[in-house]
């Protein structure tokens, strides 16, 4: 603790969560790693940074981002000639690391804290990888990070389903998980559909029965929905529908967000989710139909999941598709997995091109997504990093977003036939930097539950970006002047400065252990880990010394829903 | 909320209690979390249920008092730190080997390494890269334990010593008490390797020698497909044995293509891992299956993810002389003794599986006591056993699941772990990188 | 024509990267600029002048004492001749794309890996892994051609996408592993599973085998592409004198089955 304040002098401060007209010049006093008001005339300020009118945001928070866990260590190794070509030695601040797509441990913290993100969040955590997911994020410097546990294809969780546990039990087993795996949220990936593939089964729609356990997607779906809101878990299920990638899955998606019937959920990279079946190609945009979905539903968020040309790698728990998919895969090499009564894993390196017309469109569906749902708090800018592309080219999205001219000339560089299939070039609209805020900050944190962060008001942890108002806007938030980790600089100008570690952010929700009575002798009997050993501990976590667990308040009746 | 956590014993650092069950065993692969362990308060483990002969053996060696070693005389820590410092500060080809520890203990030792520009490599390497080429180039399709326990109804398992490799593979795995979706007593399968003793039940051998896996599995996979190789027999195996098989994985509802890297040819186990990936690929083309490697020690599959996280290339690397450089045939430290190309070696051995190699090579041997040495290394430091001496965690061989590993006994003279040693060498080393010299050749 | 010659100053103490000693990297320099140049040695760097002494002058010529510990030579060579009186060790010509590198001893592991153009000529033996891939690649050799007047170890050609190996002795195990197209003609005896995992492409050599079994029996053919490929090979100054008269009848195997493949094994009898 120290009494010196840190005063940036003169900034534009542009918090949502204030106001949105575009920021005004005002000055933010940090101390000892928070925001705070401002203070009395005898304090004593430690260091003035004059920002001379340049724009100041919260830390950004990536929503979706595969960062670490058996999944993403596999891509690693799938692919060494991408760590050759992408490679640097240790230089006195950083360590060494490899990878752009795939980037190793130290290089994420670096890349993401030069980028102006405080924190990133791991969507796909398998329970029975946790451990080991765990162990790689605590390997991430600088950031603070989380989990999503997924669940839905789960065999404990079918079995029971299927057997008619009440609601209340399976919310006493995702309490459970939630613990156990140290989570922060529950991702489904096409649920039921994992599982069923395990069975040979290699299609799961919506209403079809599992078939061994003859429940249905849309339950599992409901369920869980159920569970997280009634537990008073802030973030929502976190979806990843069934029939990724498929032409017409656009008819799943909107049964789906019907489905929830007014649950909060969160729709994940909706992009790959937008699909309709027109055209002599047979794959179309249904961007517009989703995006009506999605403004007149008020209870769902979305993230979109950009694709951005290149080489890039599908890493996924939906092994159901990505099977599918392998024929697909550039270079012609795959993981295919099968884990643990739990989920799956699947990789296909993939390469987005900007001539061939699927992809070409694609990339328009993504960007139509981001412009026609009207309310950017319940839209998300993702590429779900590594599947669209790496989130070293959020800064070119942003650009995309912001500055329909160059959006309108790459449309003009691609395949020429998308233009005529997509309505992107007729789309005037610029997102502002307070939309930009809201998507990359403020909205992300509300959807998470994270009440300290995404905001620059008093009492906010003190995670800070200081951009120069620069009209190249992927220049602008490629290299912020200065980024603030808990109130102190880690970069400056784009360039790492100083290292640290982070938080793992966590939720805990009440449960009933009488759950326990169960899992036991179903990790005995059934699995080849004992429950005792399944779990991780919080001395797992803080015994590296690195960073604490940061537990996010539970929603009561009183708060708003998101 | 009481309930699970009370289990919570030797992790972060509380006090023991006894009897101590679902205790993780460190190895192998297999990673067995079921193991019964007592204690008799003077420092002494033993496996009460449910560890094989090689848990039972390891578990019980003793907490002996340890002295460290210089060059063969006992010399205390500091000195023996002060000494390793003085090896590694001048050399020009250092190398960080063994690697037979849990997570922290190699991740310190990939510290090391980086700060040396060392290369580095596991003692079980070889087995290893079986697997690592093969996925390099064509990627894997595998299932893990849990799903083969209660999926798998048959088993084309290539390898031989089956219980030496993988432990208590049959009776936890293969024909477990009970099994979700197929009868848990009906598996079967074939043995495909040389004959080293009576088969399971349900299980039939097919005698080859391993040599031949790579066409065995090129050839069951034409007849999966529906073709017929030519010619009556692949590596001594009767193509009408092989039809057989090629059948039963068609009819199987989950088929597995196991196998134990380290009996595979040595020259070419990748090649033959390729061949049982495209066998694996070609069977689901209608139904399931997957593959399973089977084997190995020291947390080797953990080291090499250890180094794939944090530095994005797996073992077989030089780290920290500049962007970390991945070359499996310059960097198979095994070859490079052999040619006398390093000049200082950290042989990491906390864990089994990594005995030192007989070399000239200055060496300084982080080895849990009783290790065996072949000669008196330049400097010994005797370290924790981790999963008995500290806690800390290790991957298990099927990929996807890391175990926690416990303290399970304090005794007044319990060694340092591994990692605290070498993050006690690494503060002994320049903090900037080292200098880059320019030295003049012998002949000079 | 202008030859700059390295002659080593004694036995080289460790392994090194020779990779800089490219002509037309040189071609600029003085030599007091050469010397001062640093090769990649263990964890850190040895200058050229205090490995090599130096002579004559920088053009498209450069000549280097050889030695087995000389890894990487001629590893990016785009132009220009790069000659060895001696062994190099291993990785050498690795993704050369022009230019031709003759050594006249014998090369280490993994010689011409990933090559792209240009010729390799080794006037003894290769080790293993000849013309093969970089770790993750798919495809190893896609141009150029590599000449072996020894003998050759296992894996020659692995994934193999185009160009031409010769190679004068017998070959070790595995040769043409999973090529994909290409021409490997073998002067002596292949070895063990020979065209393993081949999906196209051509092996070639004097007398029967008894490949694996997911190669058909084609019979005994004529092929006119043989005299082509023997004319080829009599208009390159160092085609093994072995793997010349490859012409006349052929037993054609086809595979590798195993692998949906539709390479050829030709058995010239």
């Amino acid at each position: 603790m120290s009494d010196a304040y840190t005063l940036l002098r003169g900034g534009r401060v542009c918090d949502p969560t204030e106001s949105t007209d575009g920021g005004r010049l005002r000055d933010l006093y940090l101390k000892d790693g928070r925001i705070a008001a401002t203070p009395p005339q005898e304090a004593r300020i430690g260091e003035v940074i004059d920002l001379e009118g340049r724009i100041v945001m919260a830390g950004a928070i990536d929503i979706h981002s595969h960062i670490g866990g058996g999944k993403v260590n596999l891509a690693r190794l799938l692919l060494p000639e991408e760590h050759r070509e992408h490679a640097s030695g240790p230089d006195g601040l950083r360590r060494s690391g490899s990878g752009l797509f795939t980037p190793s441990s130290f290089v994420t913290g670096y890349r993401y804290a030069e980028m102006g993100y405080t924190a990133a969040f791991e969507p796909a955590m398998l329970p029975s990888n946790a451990r080991h997911t765990h162990l790689e994020l605590a390997d991430i410097p600088i950031i603070d990070k989380g989990c999503y546990a997924v669940l839905g294809n789960d065999d404990f969780l079918l079995e029971r389903l299927a057997a008619g546990a009440t609601q209340s039990e399976v919310n006493d087993y995702v309490a459970w998980i939630l613990h156990a795996t140290q989570a922060v949220g529950v991702k489904v990936v096409n649920p039921g559909g994992i599982s069923a593939f395990k069975f040979n089964q290699r299609r799961l729609d919506l209403d079809e029965a599992h078939p061994h356990y003859g429940i249905t997607p849309r339950r599992i779906l409901t369920t869980l929905a159920t569970s997280l809101s009634d537990l008073g878990v802030p973030h929502p299920l976190h979806i990843h529908c069934n029939n990724l990638g498929i032409p017409g899955n656009e008819a799943v998606t909107r049964e789906t967000i019907a489905a929830l019937d007014g649950l909060p959920a969160h729709l994940t990279h909706l992009q790959f989710h937008s699909y309709g079946t027109e055209g002599d190609r047979r794959f179309s945009s249904a961007a517009a139909e989703i995006a009506e979905a999605v403004n007149r539903n008020p209870n769902i968020s979305v993230d979109v999941g950009q694709i951005i040309f290149g080489q890039t790698i599908t890493a996924s728990a939906d092994i159901m598709s990505q099977f599918r998919n392998s024929g697909l895969a550039s270079p012609r090499k795959w993981v295919c997995t099968d884990i643990e009564c739990d989920g799956g894993c699947g990789l296909v390196p993939f390469r987005y091109r900007d001539k061939a017309f699927v992809n070409a469109l694609q990339w328009a569906i993504g960007l139509e997504l981001f412009l026609l749902i009207e309310d950017p708090w319940r839209a998300y800018l993702t590429t779900d990093h590594p599947n669209g592309g790496p989130f070293t080219s959020y800064p070119h999205l942003i650009r995309l977003l912001m500055d329909r001219s160059f959006r309108n000339e790459q449309l003009a560089r691609i395949n020429p036939d998308v233009a005529a299939h997509s309505r992107l070039g007729s789309i005037e609209r610029e997102y502002t930097l307070d939309e930009i805020a809201i998507m990359t900050r403020a909205g992300p944190a509300r959807v998470l539950g994270l009440r300290d962060r995404g905001h620059l008001r008093p009492g906010a942890v003190a995670d800070v970006v200081v951009y120069d108002d620069l009209p190249d806007r992927e220049a602008m938030f490629a290299a912020p002047a200065w980024v603030f980790k808990n109130g102190r600089p880690v970069a400056r100008n784009g360039e790492l400065t100083a290292t640290g570690w982070g938080d793992t952010i966590v939720v805990r929700p009440d449960f009933d252990p009488a759950i326990e009575r169960r899992l036991k002798p179903w990790f005995e009997d059934h699995q080849t880990v004992r429950l005792g050993n399944f779990r991780i501990a919080d001395g797992e976590i803080l015994d590296h010394g690195r960073g604490g667990l940061s537990i996010v308040p539970i929603l009561t009746a009183s708060d708003p829903c998101f | 909320m009481r309930g699970v956590w009370d289990m919570d014993y030797g992790l972060g650092g509380s006090d023991l209690t006894l009897p101590m069950s679902d205790i993780v065993c460190p190895f192998c692969a297999m990673a067995c979390d079921d193991l019964a362990i007592a204690h008799d308060g003077t420092g002494q483990l033993r496996v009460t249920a449910n560890g094989c002969a090689r848990a039972r053996t390891l578990f019980a060696l003793p907490a002996l008092p340890a002295h460290c070693f210089i060059k063969g005389r006992a010399a205390p820590l500091d000195e023996a730190l002060d000494a390793a410092a003085g090896l590694l500060r001048d050399a020009v080809s250092p190398a960080v080997g063994g690697l037979s520890a849990d997570t922290e203990g190699v991740s310190a030792a990939l510290v090391l390494a980086e700060r040396l520009g060392a290369v580095v490599d596991h003692a079980a390497s070889d087995s290893l890269f079986h697997g690592l080429r093969a996925l390099q180039v064509t990627g894997a399709m595998t299932a893990t334990f849990g799903e083969i326990r209660n999926r798998a109804d048959l088993f084309v398992l290539f390898g031989t010593e089956f219980e030496r490799h993988a432990p208590r593979l049959f009776d936890r795995i293969v024909r477990p008490p009970t099994a979700l979706f197929r009868d848990a007593g009906a598996a079967r399968g074939f043995l495909i390797g040389p004959n080293d003793g009576p088969v399971p039940d349900g299980f039939e051998r097919l005698s080859a020698d391993l040599t031949h896996a790579s066409a065995i599995a090129a050839a069951l996979s034409q007849l999966v497909a529906g073709e017929t190789p030519r010619g009556g027999r692949v590596g001594s195996i009767a193509m009408e044995e092989l039809a057989r098989v090629a059948v039963a994985l068609r009819e199987a509802r989950f088929g597995v293509v196991g196998w134990v890297a380290a009996t595979l040819d040595p020259a070419a186990g990748d090649v033959a891992i390729e061949a049982f990936n495209r066998l694996v690929v070609t069977a689901n083309a209608s139904t399931r299956c997957a593959g399973l490697p089977l084997g190995g020690k020291g947390n080797a599959l953990g080291a090499n993810y250890v180094c794939a996280w944090q530095y994005g290339v797996p073992l077989r690397s030089r780290l920290g002389a500049g962007p970390p450089e991945h070359d499996p045939l310059r960097y198979r430290l095994k070859s490079l003794l052999a040619g006398g190309e390093v000049d200082a070696l950290v042989w990491l051995s906390a864990l089994n599986g990594a005995e030192l190699p007989d070399t000239r090579t200055p060496m300084i041997v982080l080895a849990r006591p009783g290790q065996p040495l072949p000669r008196d290394p330049e400097v010994l430091i005797p370290v924790a056993i981790p999963g008995l001496d500290h806690s800390g965690s290790i991957h298990r061989g099927d990929g996807v699941a890391a175990l926690p590993l416990r303290r399970l006994r304090t005794t007044a003279m319990t060694l340092p772990s591994a990692a605290s040693v070498l993050s006690a060498l690494l503060d002994r080393l320049p903090s900037s990188h080292l200098p880059i010299r320019l030295r003049k050749t012998a002949h000079v | 024509m202008s030859v700059l010659s390295f002659r080593l100053k004694g036995p080289l103490t460790g392994r090194i990267d020779a990779s800089p000693l490219l002509p037309h990297r040189l071609a600029e320099l003085s030599l007091a600029e050469i010397a001062g140049l640093p090769l990649r040695l263990g964890r850190g760097h040895v200058a050229v002048g205090d490995v090599f002494d130096l002579s004559g002058s920088p053009g498209d010529t450069v000549e280097l004492e050889g030695d087995g510990r000389l890894d990487f030579v001629g590893a990016g060579l785009a132009g220009g001749t790069i000659r060895v009186a001696g062994p190099v060790g291993h990785r050498a010509g690795t993704g050369m794309s022009g230019g031709s590198l003759l050594v006249e001893g014998s090369a280490g592991l993994a010689a011409g890996a990933s090559m792209r153009g240009g010729e390799l000529i080794v006037r003894g033996d290769a080790g293993s892994e000849l013309g093969g891939a970089l770790p993750g690649e798919r495809a190893g050799m896609t141009g150029g051609r590599i000449l072996v007047h020894g003998a050759c170890g296992d894996r020659a050609g692995a994934r193999m996408r185009r160009g031409l190996i010769a190679v004068g002795g017998d070959a070790g195990a595995y040769a043409a592993l999973h090529m994909t197209a290409g021409s490997l003609v073998i002067g002596g005896r292949p070895g063990v599973f020979t065209g393993h995992g081949m999906r196209n492409g051509t092996i070639l050599f004097r007398g029967e085998i008894d490949p694996l079994p997911g190669f058909a029996d084609c019979g005994l053919n004529r092929l006119p592409f043989l005299s082509l490929l023997d004319n080829h090979l009599s208009g390159l100054n160092e085609a093994p004198p072995t793997c010349r008269g490859l012409t006349g009848q052929v037993r054609r195997w086809l595979g590798d089955r195993g692998f949906g493949g539709r390479g050829e094994i030709l058995a010239c009898l």
